[in-house]
């Protein structure tokens, strides 16, 4: 197997949402990102991706746990050490909202070769060209982000990761702003630069297409990691929720008949459509009925 | 060094396109530097330009080294005699000095000797003449006094001296000075020569005078010359013309201090205006603050970034204000003439002037923009990224 770029070691992330309140966004996590590999991070909405990649990207600092960039441990570093690791060493590619709107696709891609401080004026120039026309948008280069569309700010963003010729690029979801299309010429291009160019990829994403190009994909579910899908999905599954959803309707029920209520008796809506109203919420309490026949929702009931 | 040159380079590039992308905004920010440095180059050119003058029209007014003065016509004017014969003085002219009114103008009357006039009194005479030798019931007043009373030459003028018994006498008005007595028609100032054996018998005041003008001759010093006339009138009070210009200086600094403080508070507006638009830049970029801060940007690079647009800003608006301020300065005079001061101020460009007004420009923006891109700089890459 090839080198390590980016290691995890036992990264748990804890967000203290209120004194009492904690979310455990990452529990124990280890990982290894090869050189020369696409990664993919997949996973249900909130079970840690972005945490994951933020963490791994140095923008966020673990609760416990090692981060290794080639073959350093970069978990102590200050954040102006950081900063300066970030700018050669990582690219980011966001869902959205990736480019500065007041430069040019070209002046994005300069930006950060100009803060490595490696390359004159002249020299930042050439390079974004090259790297605009490397993922096919050489014509749009004076072109502000508003005029492009959302695949073509994607690979904007793209060719800006790819400046600084960083040891790995992260990407969170990047196809998932865009249409099929886009994201499928995303894909292409993500594919053409790992295979051709040796570029590693992370890729946060939703899209089983674009987990297709991956030569490994790990999967999250409450911020535990898994190497396959079985496994994940093996977490319990309960049916607590379809409850919750049925009583929370049931007090919405409750509310929307107190107010006609109200409304019949200062004389707001007339008693036709008071009947009318009522026999609506009749059925709908009759649906929750059938779904539903424990002995707690009839006290609830009573109540109509 | 290559960082320090790319750093400046991305920070004039971003810069210039948020000026260009966000126009009224950038207008404003500029407009309220260019109102507070106008107005301070336009009260500080206004400023020099009256200093200058009062200061040409003092340099006309009396050419006496040394003055013997009293608060009283009480000086006796036989002591002419002695003081002449002091080493070192060249001329002596006995003189009074005394507020009065010629017509309806309210002024100073000098009472002079004939053969003095010419020698102790720069006149410009714009229209008439000097008086004859042995002329008695004249009066040379300045132009003020001629247009106020609507006279003309040849006409009778009542004069009278504001003292415990004066009688008026009609005088003949035979000429009128430019700079006479004063700076050139300023009301403050305004004033009439008329002989001074006229003025004596006005307020009975037979052979006294309230001022001894002296001359020195050329080689002998100031000093020298007034110890020797202290030795011989040991009460005399005596100053050198130097003396009465560093008051009158004075009271002028006074007005250009008023004039300042009423800048500086223009100026305070400004920074305000500066601060405030500072803060809603800062404020809109927090989210390319992030984009920035992901693909390498520290904290000092943002900082730089937003002082470098309000440098520029100040830099535009202070050249513009330097500019504006110095028409508005043409726009002041006329005001300060339409309010009754008469005096013909002139106006010219002080490099001084546009020096401090462009620092003070630059100044006052880097200053109000420093805290707030400063705490924008300082905010986390993440944050500013889930900033909406
Ligand atoms: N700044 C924060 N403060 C508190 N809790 C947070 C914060 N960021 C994330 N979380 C919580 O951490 C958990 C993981 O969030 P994360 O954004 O990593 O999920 P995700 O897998 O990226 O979800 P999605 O697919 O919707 O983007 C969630 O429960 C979220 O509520
Ligand atoms: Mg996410």
């Amino acid at each position: 197997m090839s080198r390590a770029v980016l290691k995890l070691q036992n990264i748990t992330k804890i967000y203290k949402v209120s004194k009492e309140v904690e979310v455990k966004a990452l529990d124990n996590v280890t990982l290894e990102v090869y050189e020369g590999e696409v990664l993919c991070i997949m996973g249900p909405s909130g079970s840690g991706k972005s945490t994951l990649l933020n963490i791994m990207g140095t923008l966020d600092r673990p609760t416990s746990g090692r981060v290794i960039v080639d073959g350093v441990d970069v978990t102590d570093l200050n954040e102006k050490e950081l900063t300066r690791l970030r700018c050669l060493k990582l690219g980011f590619v966001f869902q959205m909202y990736n480019l500065i709107s007041t430069l040019t696709a070209l002046e994005n891609v300069m930006l950060p070769m100009f803060f490595s401080g490696r390359y004159t004026l002249r020299e930042c120039k050439e390079r974004a060209l090259i790297l605009l026309k490397l993922v096919g948008l050489e014509r749009w280069a004076s072109h502000r982000p508003n005029q492009l569309s959302g695949g073509q700010q994607q690979r904007v963003a793209i060719a800006r990761a790819l400046a600084n010729e960083p040891s790995v690029i992260l990407m969170d979801e990047p196809t998932g702003a865009i249409d099929i299309v886009s994201a499928a010429g995303i894909l292409r291009l993500v594919k053409c630069l790992n295979e051709y160019l040796g570029v590693t990829f992370v890729i946060v994403t939703h899209n089983p297409e674009l987990a297709q190009i991956a030569h490994r994909t790990v999967f999250i579910r409450d911020g535990r990691l898994f190497y396959s899908m079985e496994e994940a999905l093996k977490l319990r599954i309960t049916s607590e929720y379809d409850y919750s959803v049925l009583e929370a309707q049931l007090k919405l029920l409750e509310l929307t008949a107190k107010g006609l209520k109200r409304m019949v008796e200062e004389g707001v809506m007339s008693p036709q459509e008071y009947e009318r109203s009522k026999e609506d919420i009749l059925k709908k309490l009759n649906r929750i009925k059938e779904k539903l026949s424990k002995s707690d929702l009839r006290s609830l009931m009573k109540k109509k | 060094m290559r960082r320090a040159i790319g750093l400046i380079q991305v920070a004039v590039l971003f810069s210039a396109r948020d000026m260009g992308t966000r126009k009224t905004r950038t207008f404003l920010t500029i407009l309220a530097i260019v109102v507070s440095v106008s107005t301070l180059v336009a009260l500080r050119t206004v400023g020099v330009g009256m200093h200058a003058e009062v200061e040409k029209q003092l340099r006309g007014l009396i050419s006496a080294d040394l003055i013997l003065l009293s608060e009283e016509i009480n000086i006796p004017e036989s002591i002419v005699g002695i003081v002449k014969q002091v080493p070192g003085v060249k001329s002596v002219a006995p003189v009074i000095f005394i507020t009065g009114k010629v017509g309806i103008s309210r002024c100073y009357l000098a009472g002079v000797r004939m053969e003095d006039l010419r020698s102790f009194f720069n006149l410009t005479v714009t229209k008439g003449r000097l008086p004859y030798p042995n002329e008695t019931d004249f009066i040379l007043v300045d132009e003020s006094i001629y247009l106020d009373n609507r006279v003309f030459l040849g006409k009778y003028l009542p004069v009278k001296a504001l003292y415990i018994s004066s009688r008026v006498e009609y005088l003949k008005v035979i000429g009128v000075s430019s700079s006479f007595l004063g700076i050139r028609g300023a009301s403050l100032f305004s004033g009439a020569a008329l002989p001074l054996e006229k003025l004596q018998e006005m307020i009975s005041r037979k052979g006294y005078v309230s001022h001894i003008l002296v001359k020195i001759e050329e080689g002998y010093s100031l000093d020298t010359v007034r110890n020797e006339l202290k030795k011989i009138f040991p009460e005399a009070n005596i100053v050198q013309q130097k003396d009465i210009f560093e008051a009158i200086m004075k009271v002028l600094k006074v007005i250009e201090s008023v004039l300042m403080a009423i800048t500086l508070i223009g100026l305070l507006v400004a920074a305000l205006g500066v601060m405030n638009t500072m803060t809603m830049t800062a404020r809109e970029h927090i989210r390319e603050i992030g984009i920035m801060k992901a693909v390498g940007a520290d904290s000092t690079h943002i900082l730089v970034i937003f002082l470098t647009e309000a440098f520029l800003m100040s830099v535009i608006g202070g050249i513009l204000g330097i500019i504006v301020g110095y028409i508005e300065a043409h726009f002041v005079k006329l005001l300060l003439l339409k309010m009754g001061l008469m005096m013909d101020i002139p106006i010219f460009f002080v490099p001084e002037i546009g020096a401090l007004g462009l620092f003070v420009a630059i100044s006052i923006s880097l200053l109000s923009a420093f805290y707030p891109s400063w705490s924008a700089a300082k905010i986390r890459p993440l944050e500013a990224l889930r900033y909406e």
